[in-house]
C-alpha cells in the first residue's frame, strides 16, 4: 500500500514538475508549483515527518506558490517567448550531466537498499525549543530582516521622497 | 520502504529546478525553478531523518524550509522591482552589473 501511494505521489511530483519548467505561461507554472509542494508535503507524511508536512504544505503551497500567482497577476506578464536552440540544449546538457552524476553516486554510493532505523530520537517541540532555540530565534530574525527588506524594496519613488521630507521635518 | 527512490526522486526534482533555473527567461518563472529545488532538499531532508531515525533532522529540515521561504520572497519582491524600473522580468534584458 505505501507502495502505491508512493508511486502514485512520485509521478503527480516528477509530473508538476516538469510542467512548472516547461510550461509557458507564467500563471500554470505557479499553480503546477502549488501541485508539486503539495505532492512533496504528502511524501512527507509518508516519511512520518506530519509537522515538516504541515510546514510544506502552508509555507509552500499557500504562501510562495500563491505569493507567484498573485506577482504574475500583479505584473501582468505575458507568455515567455520560446527559448533559443543554444540555451536550451545548454539547459538539457546540464541537466543530464547532474542526473547521471545523481543517479551515479546513488547507484555506486548507496549500493543495495538499506532499512530505516527504528525512531528513538525527541519529541519535535522538544527539539525546536530546546537544542534548536537558538537557530530558530536567528531565523526568526532572519525573517524580519526579510519582512522590512521586502517591504523597502517595493515602495515606490513618491513614497520615498514623502518619507525622507518627513524625516528632515519639511 | 528504502530510502533510494525517495533520493531518485529528489535529484530529478533537484535536477528540474536547475534545469528551469538555466532556461527561463522570466524572473518569476526562475524564482520557481529555485522553489523546485527547495522541494528537492525538503524531500531529501525529510528522507534521511527517517532513515537515521533521529528527529534533529527534522528540526533542520524546518528551519532550511523557512529560511528559503524567505528567500524566495525576497525574489518575488526583487522581480517586482525590476519590473517597476526596467519595464520588463526578462533577465535577458538585465546588463546594468555586467561590466
Amino acid at each position: 500500500m505505501e507502495i502505491a501511494i508512493f508511486v502514485l505521489l512520485a509521478c503527480v511530483c516528477a509530473l508538476t514538475g516538469i510542467l512548472t519548467v516547461v510550461c509557458r505561461k507564467p500563471m500554470h507554472s505557479s499553480l503546477y508549483l502549488a501541485a508539486n509542494s503539495l505532492s512533496v508535503g504528502l511524501l512527507c507524511i509518508l516519511l512520518s515527518a506530519p509537522f515538516l508536512a504541515l510546514a510544506q504544505i502552508f509555507v509552500c503551497v499557500a504562501g510562495i506558490a500563491l505569493l507567484s500567482a498573485v506577482v504574475v497577476v500583479v505584473l501582468n506578464l505575458e507568455d515567455e517567448p520560446r527559448k533559443g536552440t543554444f540555451r536550451t540544449l545548454s539547459g538539457g546538457a546540464t541537466g543530464c550531466i547532474v542526473l547521471g552524476a545523481l543517479g551515479y553516486f546513488l547507484w555506486h554510493w548507496w549500493g543495495a537498499s538499506r532499512e530505516p532505523a527504528p525512531d528513538v530520537g525527541t519529541p519535535f517541540g522538544e527539539l525546536v525549543f530546546g537544542e534548536f532555540l537558538l537557530p530558530v530565534e536567528l531565523t526568526a530574525f532572519l525573517l524580519l530582516v526579510a519582512l522590512l527588506g521586502s517591504v523597502l524594496l517595493t515602495r515606490r519613488e513618491g513614497e520615498k521622497r514623502t518619507a525622507s521630507a518627513g524625516r528632515s521635518g519639511l | 520502504m528504502p530510502l533510494w527512490p525517495y533520493l531518485a526522486l529528489s535529484g530529478l526534482l533537484f535536477t528540474l529546478g536547475l534545469v528551469g533555473l538555466l532556461i527561463r527567461r522570466n524572473a518569476v518563472g526562475a524564482v520557481m525553478a529555485f522553489g523546485l529545488m527547495i522541494n528537492a532538499s525538503l524531500l531529501n531532508l525529510a528522507a534521511f531523518t527517517r532513515q537515521h531515525g533521529d528527529g534533529r533532522g527534522e528540526a533542520v529540515a524546518f528551519l532550511v524550509l523557512l529560511v528559503a521561504a524567505a528567500e524566495m520572497v525576497v525574489g518575488l519582491i526583487l522581480a517586482i522591482a525590476l519590473f517597476r524600473n526596467q519595464k520588463t522580468a526578462d533577465l535577458d534584458e538585465l546588463d546594468r552589473l555586467k561590466w
